[in-house]
């Protein structure tokens, strides 16, 4: 009896907490990578808000070029584990004044990185307008 | 002692049935609709941004569209899925993102065809608009290119997992001379696996 009514209270237990609010890891106060390379500063366009993910990612190159008088940027980005994970990335537009380009709509893109993979993140910007750009990642 | 102990426990699993049964009251709250969707396996709103935004990135860059603001006329995607997909919110968001960008024109006929003509015999004959208004018959621009396309996918489950792939193709074809000037293809693959202990 004694034995039923821990278990009984033990699945009680679960009940509530899966009734409990989900916390989200949405960005806010993120943290810039601290690494650049090349011809760019990457932290001035890149925006990784998560321990984790600084450690095992590496931003390894930035290119941008105007293709229709739209900047085409291409992000390229290491997986320096051997592990398999999921990223997810969004572009920001902004125009020469700081002011920001909406396309339609701003949404996270899932990517899959693999084992020790570099994989190009691409964005096009929305309008001739934007001229700049910040990249985010997230887990 | 044993008996109290019996009581104390029979009490807190009283009101943890009670939490369990009444304490979880709905709540709303609103959502960020741009985050990624992986609520099921089905076709979600994820899948559609996902192929919205590449689709136009690629027709954006594409040599096609160059300074000449082309025409087009947008035929809705096929859904050749087994699911219920709205294409017409596919085909929306492509346009929009298009349209937004002012790198090309759109022609309302596929959409509003019928609407716009009502329009202009109501403008033409009910004797009710100015003369000097009235627009005329024989004036819409012809469309210069079509954009069409297709959406696919192949399902398959073994045991508990689950995995579904989705293949879009869009192509954008040259109404005079029948060419395809542009086409890209979009894919995406998700999967999920039953939990072996599940509530």
């Amino acid at each position: 009896m004694f034995k039923k009514l821990l278990l009984l209270a033990a699945a009680c237990c679960i009940l509530v907490s899966s009734c409990a609010p989900v916390t989200s890891s949405n960005v806010g106060g993120g943290q810039a990578l601290p690494q650049g390379g090349g011809d760019y500063a990457f932290s001035n366009f890149v925006l990784i808000n998560n321990k984790a993910l600084l450690r095992d990612l590496q931003i390894t190159d930035i290119r941008q070029k105007m293709v229709n008088d739209l900047m085409q940027v291409q992000v390229q980005v290491l997986n320096k584990t051997s592990r398999t994970f999921s990223i997810q990335y969004s572009f920001s537009w902004f125009d020469a004044s700081g002011f920001q380009v909406v396309g339609v709509g701003e949404h996270w893109i899932p990517a899959v990185m693999n084992g020790n993979e570099v994989k190009s993140l691409n964005g096009v910007a929305p309008t001739p307008e934007a001229t700049q750009f910040k990249i985010q990642i997230r887990k | 002692m044993i008996r109290n102990v019996r009581f104390f426990l029979s009490v807190i699993v009283t009101a943890l049935l009670g939490l369990a049964l009444f304490g979880c009251p709905t709540t709303v709250q609103y959502g960020d609709p741009g985050a990624v969707d992986t609520m099921t396996l089905d076709f979600g709103s994820t899948d559609l941004q996902t192929i919205a935004e590449k689709m136009v990135q690629s027709l954006l860059v594409s040599p096609v569209l160059g300074d000449k603001r082309p025409v087009l006329f947008v035929s809705q995607v096929k859904n050749k899925t087994a699911e219920h997909i709205d294409t017409k919110s596919i085909t929306d968001s492509i346009s929009t993102a298009l349209l937004k960008s002012g790198k090309v024109r759109f022609t309302a006929a596929s959409e509003i065809n019928k609407d716009l003509l009502e329009q202009l015999e109501y403008q033409q004959n009910a004797g009710l608009v100015n003369p000097a208004t009235q627009k005329q018959f024989g004036k819409q621009i012809g469309a210069d290119y079509m954009l069409y396309g297709e959406i696919t996918s192949i399902n398959k489950s073994a045991g508990r997992k689950k995995d579904v792939y989705y293949k879009i193709t869009l192509k954008l074809a040259d109404i005079e001379s029948g060419i395809i000037e542009w086409a890209d293809e979009k894919e995406i693959r998700k999967g999920s696996q039953k939990a072996f202990l599940g509530m």
